[in-house]
């Protein structure tokens, strides 16, 4: 197992700003049309109106996952 | 049944295949193996929840999270008796086509001693072969399946957009994204989709249609059309790789199809478009793993190419940049999109390369990512169209497995499986 690696933060923007003038470049000639975001239709309601299959097990499974746990909602740190 | 799976337990992992292996779990599904999978043993890649399982998408973003849910995908693979080994490395968060990126470390190819895998699929398809499982699954945002399959010497196929169901994958992005069988058969590969394709009210985008892929598997080759563009010709940058693809081609032919010139003339513009598509879902994809309620923060805890996926998708998104890179994106995707159908037309599939060069040897890592990017350019036109398109054995190059790739018009996935067949069945012969 690796350590995550130490990585220059300002150098991969600077390098990513650089690609990404070059991809545009290469898409200069692409005409304006119609934009594709999905292949298919999306709905905006797919699933019955009636409630679903619960899975009792999940909750404890997912609280185990949670750094801090308190009063049944995720506990989470102020931002510094 | 149980003897088999021990056997597959006993074998050391040489190849870095797998990021965690569950015996005792797999023993125990063993035991009430029943249905079409019955006492086929499967590894699944790390980036689809597997309940009780460690799902990190190969990242220490995630090396504590056990996953609390099956994906659809599990459910339906655990009902139809598969049993399920363990899971598999691959690049960390699909973010790659080499297989090296993982925090697990790389995965190794099993038939090129000392070479990349390929990726990000790259447990799942090594796995295959070096005999570890019966059957895998992949995801393919942008050939993330078909690429390993190729250079690992498996069969891998991505189905038309929506036909299996994507709840409970991590995902990469997700409007290109599907997850895939792999195994070392057209048929297996065919079985497995059976298994897992279907419409799922948890995804919206997943289709409602008849699946019985392997039962209506016919290999036979006599007269079916295939398209071949001609500008794959200008982009493959392996010699042996072209040869191959030509052979392949002439094999075709001599098994009654009949090979057609057409054009993709904005096959070049695949790479620029799929990046910018990628970078702005994979930043939206991310912002899920803030370290609060599971894992840690994304961004203090990922490999550099992750970082520039996201780092770069921020940037995009914000308002003032989103018309020139990011909307520019989404109708160069119209255009490949129309393309590949317009070329698809009057043929049955079309059929070419997997990859333009061979996969690099392990000890030749770059970060350059428009080295590792250009692997993908045969593979991403599939994603950006939502169409089906598969990779089966062609032989070697220089002694390394490679692949053709069979691509369909949206929901023809049984034709591109059935000229696969056909294909394997030559190969076989020759």
């Amino acid at each position: 197992m690796s350590d995550a690696k130490k990585v220059d933060e300002k150098k991969i923007l600077e390098e990513g700003k650089k690609l990404l003038e070059e991809f545009s470049q290469a898409l200069k000639d692409v005409p304006e049309t119609e934009e594709t975001h999905y292949v298919v239709d999306l709905k905006n309601v797919t699933r019955p109106d009636a409630p679903g299959k619960c899975n009792a097990a999940f909750r404890g499974k997912f609280e185990k996952l949670a750094p801090g746990w308190d009063y049944g909602y995720v506990k989470v740190e102020k931002k510094k | 049944m149980s003897e088999h799976l021990e056997k597959l337990l006993e074998k050391d992992d040489k190849f870095n295949a797998f990021i965690k292996k569950y015996p005792e779990k797999a023993r125990e599904q063993a035991k009430h193996s029943k249905g079409r999978l019955a006492g086929k043993v499967l590894a699944i890649k790390s980036c689809i929840n597997v309940e009780g399982c460690l799902t990190s998408c190969a990242s220490k973003t995630l090396d504590n999270y056990i996953a609390p849910y099956d994906a659809t995908v599990i459910e339906r693979i655990k009902r139809d008796g598969g049993i399920i080994i363990g899971m598999a490395n691959m690049d960390e968060f699909a973010c790659g086509a080499t297989g090296d990126s993982s925090y697990y470390g790389p995965t190794e190819n099993p038939c090129a001693p000392g070479r990349i895998a390929g990726g990000s699929s790259s447990g799942s398809a090594a796995a295959v072969s070096a005999g570890y499982v019966d059957m895998a699954l992949g995801t393919d945002t942008g050939g993330s399946t078909r690429n390993p399959a190729c250079y690992c010497g498996v069969v891998g196929f991505k189905s038309t957009y929506g036909t299996v169901s994507r709840y409970g994958a991590c995902d990469m992005a997700m409007s290109l994204e599907q997850i895939c069988p792999m195994g070392n058969t057209v048929s297996d590969v065919a079985l497995l989709l059976d298994v897992i394709a279907g419409r799922d009210p948890k995804d919206a985008t997943s289709l409602d249609r008849r699946i019985d892929f392997s039962k209506n598997l016919n290999p036979n080759l006599k007269g079916k059309k295939l398209g071949y563009p001609k500008e794959f010709d200008e982009l493959i940058a392996d010699k042996g790789i072209r040869e191959n693809v030509h052979a392949s081609l002439e094999k075709l032919k001599d098994g009654g199809a009949k090979i057609i010139d057409v054009k993709l003339p904005s096959l070049s513009k695949a790479i620029p478009t799929y990046y910018l598509n990628v970078y702005v879902e994979f930043f939206s994809a991310t912002r899920k793993y803030d370290g609060r309620r599971f894992g840690h923060k994304i961004e203090e805890n990922c490999g550099e190419e992750v970082l520039r996926r996201i780092m770069l998708g921020s940037y995009i998104s914000q308002a003032e940049w989103q018309g020139k890179y990011y909307k520019k994106a989404l109708m160069a995707r119209s255009v490949i999109r129309n393309e590949l159908m317009r070329a698809l037309k009057d043929v049955d599939v079309l059929v070419g390369p997997v990859v333009p060069q061979l996969p690099r040897k392990l000890s030749e890592k770059t970060t350059d990512p428009k080295v590792n990017y250009a692997y993908d350019v045969f593979t991403v036109p599939a994603n950006l169209a939502g169409v089906p398109a598969g990779s089966v054995p062609a032989g070697t190059v220089n002694g390394i497995p490679t692949g053709l790739q069979v691509i369909g018009k949206p929901l023809e996935d049984q034709k591109v499986l059935d000229v696969m067949a056909g294909f394997e069945n030559i190969i076989k012969l020759t």
